[in-house]
């Protein structure tokens, strides 16, 4: 049975995005819930060519109000993901990227790609399967160290450079967002103060750095990687950081003993990592953990903070009526209490 | 709903002595009194890197001597907000 065509603005402000980018699209058709992160709006849709084909694909309708400081333009997203496709990194392949007047808002199309996106669905699929587990790790494995080989400068279609990333400029951008909070972290402010004083010798070249590449951005089936999704944190840096993020426990989702996204060893994943091509420096896979768990400890009590703000007013910052942003605030002290285990070391 | 009064529990449990204990903490590493917001952000201050001396770690303060008392605290609330955190330890 067809379903009809969803009346309202967004469909149509779709069709005429893909329109735009030389598709010829009859209609859109919203198919399946929508799902709403802190920055983006995920909608499924059915994408009905003239030619009497149907084509799943996901729409999503980009807010960039919290924008970090290397956070793409939705059109360089976009042509970051075709040239991460054609280094051989398993991606979805993208319909139209561009800003939307009818919307006012960035939206990404790509089609859909089959398999699972949420973590705890992930895990619970693999469950005790560590053959699984090794599968999907040594997937993530080679997708990185190909996403790292790519040559940069890259990309075409980019509508300004890639940013760089060095150690050093991290450590100011984090002690930027950290005096940017009403109320101060210690733990962390300890955390950088003695990253400042380890800086990890960079990598001879930058390279393209995915920036969000863990379990909860990759779409998995038969125990693979089958598309790296959200991209708009790429930019150009230490190839560490992608593996460092993909380890921090906060995306093991309780599945501590599997460091690697809940599901895999670290030796798995350094070990296809390396057979990929990919160089493995153990120094700054080190501190760029430290780093980035201070990041999502900041960005966590950044998020309460738009809460408290939409119902508290006298807060700084922009408000939110996201739940999830509520829910944040209660996971700062994790990552407070994650910092000063890995700091130990630094403190011997 | 649960978990939250779970947590809310929690809170009007154990809270006020974490609180308390914080404070005494961080008046004997400061060497002085205070109420806790305060010592908070004097610690803070304390240990920001970009007032320091090159290539000094922090402005006043040892982070050995520092870390043992963040530590403390940390626990104290983490057995507030997620008690049963530590049992992911690796």
């Amino acid at each position: 049975m067809t379903r009809p065509a969803a009346r309202g603005p967004d469909v149509a402000a779709l069709q005429r995005l893909l329109d735009r980018q030389g598709h010829q699209v009859e209609r859109v058709r919203i198919d399946g819930a929508t799902s709403a992160g802190a920055n983006r709006k995920t909608v499924m849709i059915e994408i009905d060519t003239v030619d009497g084909k149907t084509r799943p694909a996901v729409a999503q309708i980009v807010n960039r109000g919290d924008t970090e400081l290397w956070m793409l333009p939705v059109a360089d997203e976009g042509a970051v993901v075709v040239a991460a496709g054609n280094a051989g990194v398993p991606v979805a392949e993208v319909l139209a990227a561009d800003h939307s007047r009818d919307l006012d808002a960035d939206v990404l199309i790509t089609a859909r790609v089959s398999g699972e996106t949420i973590p705890r669905r992930v895990l619970r699929s693999l469950g005790a399967d560590v053959g699984g587990g090794l599968s999907l790790t040594r997937s993530c494995g080679r997708a990185l160290a190909r996403l790292h080989r790519m040559d940069p400068p890259p990309v075409d279609g980019l509508t300004r450079p890639l940013g760089v990333l060095a150690p050093a400029a991290y450590i100011d951008h984090l002690t930027e967002r950290l005096d940017a909070l009403p109320h101060p972290l210690p733990t962390f402010r300890l955390g950088i103060g003695l990253l400042a004083s380890c800086l990890p010798e960079s990598p001879a070249e930058p390279a393209v750095v995915h920036g969000d590449f863990r379990n909860g951005n990759l779409i998995v089936a038969d125990h693979e990687v089958r598309a790296v999704v959200d991209w708009e944190l790429a930019h150009l840096g230490d190839p560490m950081e992608d593996l460092a993020w993909l380890c921090l426990r906060t995306w093991r989702f309780d599945h501590d003993h599997r460091p690697v996204g809940g599901f895999g060893r670290l030796s798995w994943l350094q070990a296809a990592y390396e057979e990929a091509g990919g160089e493995w420096r153990q120094e700054a896979f080190d501190w760029w953990t430290m780093a980035r768990t201070i990041w999502w400890g900041i960005g966590l009590a950044s998020q309460a903070v738009r809460f408290v703000e939409e119902h508290e007013p006298g807060f700084v910052g922009e408000r939110s009526t996201s739940i999830v942003h509520a829910a944040s605030g209660r996971r700062v002290v994790e990552l407070e209490y994650d910092l000063l285990r890995l700091l130990r070391p630094l403190l011997t | 709903m649960a978990n939250l009064c779970r947590i809310l529990a929690r809170e009007y449990e154990l809270g006020p002595p974490a609180r308390a204990q914080t404070k005494q903490d961080l008046e004997q590493l400061l060497d002085g009194a205070g109420p806790l917001p305060e010592l908070i952000a004097r610690l803070d201050h304390a240990l920001r890197v970009d007032t320091a001396p090159p290539g000094a770690a922090s402005h006043g303060l040892d982070p050995a001597r520092v870390y043992p008392v963040l530590v403390a605290d940390v626990n104290r609330r983490l057995a507030i907000a997620r008690p049963d955190y530590h049992e992911g330890d690796r």
